[in-house]
């Protein structure tokens, strides 16, 4: 699993790939994670195969749903938020804010 | 190369049942896509399938977390139950067949049963008496009976909530683990049950051989079982 200032982004892929979802309404993996990357302007570069099981695990979890695209070329799988999904993102949303506010404060504190 | 990973990503994801197979096809799409991207950057095939295969990831990394996200936990421990249920069937299958053996040996030779030492009234350690006979008969049926519940209770939890895997009644390791079963079952009871009966002095002039006639055919036919069945299933792969 790739790292981003030490840290294991594991822990916030979930909350990661939630919002792309929410942004993009329904997609399939590949149109998800390349959203990631671009959206994110390279710094979220993964695995692109990590995207699925944590789409199963979301899936399993309730956040998320899934049926075959019918109009596919190829046999596709494509996800949306569920209504419980919206909600855990918007909670994790904010855990995230109040991490980040936390972590500015310091960090400016010490550029100060 | 797309395909070549594909065939280590099936063989990985080998008895995930429909989870693996949708990942598998999850998979396929993604990576077709990313090489027609590769293209569509003036990329040639190889180096666009090169660099999709890449970007995925490794085969073995992707397949375990598909199988840990899918429930692979609990395959693992229904594979325990299914084993622990499997291996108390064979155990009690065992029991049986000795008490079966006991049953002939006290028929064909009553006049030459050993007097069983006074301290020994009941039980195993005295076998050659019938209560140990009726000890081995009761104690194989329960062993059979608890192992058969065992079973019966992973069936039906594996029902009620639906986990993903290999099919519940025959993961496609069972065929191994039951012609294991049997081979143990074949080999260990007679090889006990003779030197039991000949450690505690049989009749003189008794072979060892004649102990264990129920048992000794059972095993037999327990051998040729597994070989049949390994004929007729390679037949039927092969075709």
């Amino acid at each position: 699993m790739p790292r981003l200032l030490g840290m294991d982004l594991r822990g916030h892929l979930d909350l990661l790939l939630l919002s792309t979802l929410r942004q993009l309404g329904s997609a399939h993996g590949y149109a998800l994670i390349t959203a990631l990357r671009e959206r994110s302007e390279g710094t979220f570069d993964l695995p692109e195969g990590t995207v699925y099981p944590a789409l199963h695990r979301l899936e399993r979890d309730g956040l998320v749903s899934s049926e075959w695209d019918q109009q596919a070329p190829r046999r596709r799988r494509v996800y949306r938020l569920t209504p419980k999904g919206v909600k855990a993102l918007a909670a994790r949303q904010q855990q995230w804010q109040a991490f980040a506010r936390g972590v500015q404060g310091v960090l400016g504190e010490a550029f100060a | 190369m797309i395909d070549e990973y594909l065939d280590r990503l099936f063989n990985r994801l080998a008895g995930t049942g429909r989870a693996g197979r949708r990942a598998l096809a999850e998979a396929e799409d993604h990576l077709q896509s990313a090489v027609d991207d590769g293209l569509d950057r003036g990329l040639s095939r190889d180096d666009a399938e090169r660099e999709a295969v890449r970007r995925f990831g490794d085969a073995n990394h992707i397949a375990r977390r598909i199988w840990l996200a899918d429930g692979g936990v609990a395959s693992v421990l229904s594979g325990l139950w299914l084993l622990v249920g499997l291996v108390m069937i064979v155990v009690g299958a065992g029991r049986l067949l000795k008490a079966g053996d006991l049953a002939v040996l006290m028929m064909k030779y009553p006049e030459t049963r050993p007097a069983c030492p006074s301290h020994l009234t009941v039980g195993w350690d005295c076998s050659t008496t019938p209560p140990a006979m009726v000890y081995l008969l009761w104690t194989g049926l329960a062993v059979i009976a608890v192992g058969s519940a065992v079973l019966l209770v992973r069936r039906f939890v594996m029902r009620v909530h639906g986990f993903a895997g290999a099919d519940p009644w025959f993961p496609f390791y069972t065929f191994w683990l039951l012609s294991i079963g049997i081979i143990l079952l074949a080999f260990a009871p007679p090889m006990l049950g003779a030197y039991e009966l000949w450690s505690l002095g049989g009749p003189d002039g008794l072979p060892g051989w004649h102990t264990s006639i129920t048992t000794s055919a059972a095993a037999l036919l327990a051998v040729i079982w597994v070989v049949v069945s390994g004929l007729m299933r390679r037949r039927r792969t092969v075709s």
